[in-house]
């Protein structure tokens, strides 16, 4: 088992009893109730000062949490009687998942979607947002958070109303933003907000993007919303993941950017995450980094030439030429975060995204030495 | 000093220029049909800062590190305001496991102190508007328009039709109960 740099999943045997859901996490005795979700008690150890006073939270002994959380923290709990933190101070950044619904079915699906009715998901993490009121940004994961679209918006307004202050990074295929009149709500719905919609195209081929995604017509849909989105005003955050099928699309992908949509913030190359589907279809998608070392530099000068930001995603810098590497940034979450042996004495470790814990086995490329 | 002269000289003829691009824009009619039900680019609706006089000076901080070299043709441009790009891959969360709803337990909605109550209604009022169900005030009160939304929330639900806050509404709506 490879070990990540910040735990995020904790057995506590007491919460057996407890509902599942959201909780906001307190390791100093509470003198409010959260309006909007629960609060639990964390307590090092069973100590006589701690003891209950209010009835409106619950109290858990466990040292091993309550060293790893900050005050105010958010945790969702499971019935397994496991607490995972998720809008936590401790993190390098801070996510929620809003539905496991999607109406793409991309071949390297980190998160593959499911069938089934989870709205209260989007509820819960509205109402987790709202309860955590921080001022940095958290990131909208789903699933395709779009997917129903009032819902989508209501939540926007939810977070517009309790938590103006929370910047959000969404992350979209922008496939809904085809329809101009959800554009305008979304962009109504974030008004004075600081928002940024991560919308992926992997390439300028419709067939090689719609092949990619698994979605006939998406290509289409997903170009019409970046150009409908962009025009508006919403900042958005271009994605594109390289992999054998849109390789040579790359550079075209950035042209397109810089020639033909508005209002893109930057543009994020990233490598492929053996997680999800990707694992399924490992050996069909994914190209060794060496093998297109060209391929990104020629799309890296295209953005440069515009003055376009860009930037490499999950790249150990030791697979890319020197070059390219002032472009690649420490981009791999905590809790899947790690760095194998071999990187201990390396010169450029604190500035490495190192590698995910699911980079293993056939799916592990070793560090190499720098050139 | 010659050159200086004739631009000066040509600057009211400019202004007539653009003043009358101005009016012929106006004319042109955008439909959803000759758009293709996309959304135009923003066109330059102020006035150039070149011929505005550069009264502003503050204007020009933002505008200075867009673009590394002039007569640029990139169709490129550039965003307002710092916006909240993460460095972090926000692909992929840990997968979220089944709801499993526990057994349904009588939630004795008057035996909560007044301030529970109205936290309580807030919070099924606040789930209901994010799933679309309720658009009322939020405002902690069992109102008519709250009690409709609750009777019609249910019966969706097929948890009856009576307006009563129990725990399978709150299960069902994700709000923990108190």
């Amino acid at each position: 088992m490879i070990k990540s740099i910040r735990k995020d999943l904790f057995y506590v045997e007491s919460i057996q009893a407890m509902e599942p859901g959201y909780a906001v996490l307190k390791t100093s005795l509470p003198e409010i109730e959260n309006p909007f979700l629960r609060t639990i008690l964390v307590i090092e150890k069973a100590l006589t000062s701690h003891t209950k006073t209010k009835d409106w939270f619950d109290t858990i002994v466990d040292a091993d949490l309550f060293c790893s959380i900050t005050d105010g923290d958010v945790g969702f709990i499971n019935q397994r009687s496991q607490i995972r933190t998720v809008l936590s101070q401790n993190a390098n950044h801070n996510t929620v998942l809003v539905t496991e619904q999607c109406d793409n079915l991309c071949k390297f699906c980190s998160q593959p979607p499911k069938k089934i009715d989870d709205e209260w998901l989007m509820v819960q993490a509205a109402m987790a947002v709202c309860a955590y009121q921080t001022d940095a940004a958290v990131g909208i994961s789903g699933g395709e958070p779009t997917l129903k679209r009032q819902q989508f918006i209501n939540f926007l307004k939810t977070i517009q109303t309790y938590s103006p202050q929370t910047p959000l990074h969404v992350l979209t295929n922008g496939r809904s933003f085809s329809d101009v009149s959800f554009v305008n709500s979304v962009y109504d719905a974030t008004k004075g907000m600081n928002v940024t919609f991560g919308i992926p195209i992997y390439a300028i081929d419709c067939d090689v993007h719609d092949e990619l995604v698994g979605a006939n017509g998406a290509f289409k849909d997903t170009l019409k919303g970046l150009i409908n989105a962009g025009n508006t005003g919403l900042n958005i955050e271009l994605r594109v993941i390289p992999t054998r099928d849109n390789l040579d699309n790359l550079a075209g992908v950035i042209e397109l950017a810089v020639r033909c949509l508005s209002n893109i913030v930057q543009v994020s190359v990233m490598n492929l995450e053996p997680t999800g589907w990707a694992k399924k279809n490992w050996s069909e998608l994914y190209v060794d980094p060496r093998e297109y070392q060209e391929v990104l530099r020629n799309a890296l000068s295209v953005a440069k030439i515009a003055s376009l930001p860009i930037k490499l995603f999950n790249y150990p810098l030791c697979h890319l030429d020197e070059d390219n590497r002032k472009y690649a940034v420490k981009s791999i979450s905590d809790w899947k975060n790690y760095y194998p042996e071999e990187c201990e004495s390396c010169i450029l470790k604190t500035e490495c995204s190192g590698y995910f814990t699911s980079s293993k086995g056939k799916y592990h490329q070793i560090a190499r030495r720098l050139l | 000093m010659k050159a200086k002269l004739t631009l000066a000289a040509m600057l009211p003829g400019f202004l007539s220029l653009s003043s009358s691009a101005e009016t012929t824009l106006t004319h042109i009619e955008i439909t959803e049909e000759n758009t293709g039900g996309l959304v135009l680019a923003p066109l330059n609706v102020n006035t150039p800062l070149y011929i505005a006089g550069h009264r502003s000076h503050s204007s020009h901080g933002s505008h200075g590190s867009h673009r590394s070299s002039a007569g640029s043709s990139s169709g490129y441009t550039p965003p307002k305001k710092k916006a909240p790009i993460s460095n972090y891959d926000t692909l992929g969360q840990p997968s979220v496991p089944k709801y499993v709803a526990p057994a349904n337990t009588v939630v004795n909605i008057k035996a909560l102190s007044k301030t529970a109550r109205i936290l309580l209604v807030k919070r099924v009022q606040i789930a209901m508007f994010l799933l679309g169900k309720y658009d009322g005030v939020i405002d902690g009160v069992m109102g008519p328009s709250t009690r409709k939304a609750l009777a019609n929330y249910r019966y969706s639900k097929g948890l009856g039709s009576s307006a009563v806050i129990d725990a399978n509404v709150l299960n069902s709506l994700g709000v923990p109960a108190p």
